[in-house]
């Protein structure tokens, strides 16, 4: 297919500067010295809740199956305590997909109670199955 | 030696930077940390950019941007081809920022807020009307860009705004590059027709 060039005067002309416009506007991003730091910030973050995460799961798997189930629902009231509650214009229209990272999902994931995927299609993550294994029987 | 071309050029520093990025994704994968920051600062200016093109406000682009590199960090070990690190980031990247306007049902309304007061603040006095006017068309461009089909918005962002050849959006999307040729094609026709309706200004459409 050949490249597409708009001729001036007509809708695609002015699609084009248009574009043009926001080119110009995304070409000139201001400067994010704090960048790296954030990044930083989030990093360590995760890595303190996949070790807390990876405690509980330890535990769980050392109690007995009425444990387990108690362990779990602790665990579950960890990785939620964090999340912050959502205001109304946020709470996701359809439940069945999860927004990932969700702190909750991402805690399930983590601590190998979950699986989720990469929807590319709907742009989102897919929460597959949460599959409590028989925590305590091993 | 003859002069080298620009385009060699422009491949040559390309091929340079992928083998730069193998190196990094290999120690960072080997859990060198630094190697990984390495990946962020070489990735985090493009990355706003891209970013910017969706939500068009830098400070939410900064933070999309920054929980696409703790996502990528997280599943760099789901990364098949260390030399695909770029492609693969920057999907994760736009995955991230279609979540967040999905999510972010004050995106338009932020849009209309901030865009007057903007505007006036940010440029001269002198052409001011017609400067605060242009950019509430580039508003209006962005506002339908987020009503196209997701695969459409994607190729046209990746072509229009960030300047992607098609090669490149092709990799981005995973898809082959007549697909991504398609897509660009029919997302503009999409925008044209709702922006270039005789009697409507840009921001009036609403088909």
């Amino acid at each position: 297919m050949r490249e597409e060039k708009s001729r001036p005067g007509n809708a695609g002309g002015e699609l084009d500067t248009l574009f043009e416009g926001l080119r110009e506007e995304c070409a000139a991003p201001p400067s994010a010295p704090g960048f790296l730091a954030g990044f930083r910030a989030r990093r360590d973050a995760w890595r303190e809740r996949t070790d807390q995460a990876a405690t509980w799961r330890l535990l769980a798997l050392r109690l007995s199956p009425v444990g387990a189930l108690a362990a779990g629902a602790a665990l579950v009231m960890t990785l939620s305590s964090g999340t912050q509650p959502l205001a109304p214009e946020t709470v996701p229209e359809a439940p069945v997909t999860a927004e990932y990272p969700d702190p909750f999902v991402a805690g399930l994931e983590e601590a190998g109670l979950a699986t989720v995927s990469m929807n590319d299609e709907d742009a989102g993550y897919e929460l597959l199955a949460v599959l409590y294994e028989p925590m305590g029987t091993r | 030696m003859p002069a080298q071309k620009a385009s060699d050029r422009e491949s040559t520093r390309g091929s340079t930077g992928v083998s730069e990025d193998v190196e990094l994704v290999r120690r960072a994968s080997a859990g060198d940390s630094g190697a990984f920051e390495a990946l962020v600062l070489r990735y985090e200016t493009p990355l706003r950019k891209l970013l910017y093109g969706y939500v068009l406000d830098w400070e939410v682009a900064e933070d999309v941007a920054q929980d696409a590199f703790l996502l990528a960090y997280r599943k760099l070990g789901n990364l098949g081809e260390a030399a695909a690190f770029k492609s693969w980031l920057y999907r994760i990247a736009i995955n991230r920022a279609h979540d967040e306007l999905r999510r972010s049902a004050r995106w338009g309304r932020r849009l209309d807020r901030n865009v007057g007061e903007e505007a006036l603040a940010e440029l001269p006095a002198a052409g001011a009307e017609s400067a605060v006017e242009s950019r509430l068309l580039r508003r209006a461009l962005v506002r339908e860009l987020a009503r196209l089909p997701k695969s459409q918005r994607t190729a046209v962002v990746l072509k229009d705004v960030v300047g992607m050849k098609y090669v490149e959006i092709a990799e981005c999307l995973g898809c082959p590059i007549g697909t991504a040729q398609i897509r660009v094609h029919r997302g503009r026709q999409k925008l044209r027709r709702r922006l270039g309706e005789p009697g409507s200004k840009a921001g009036g459409g609403t088909r």
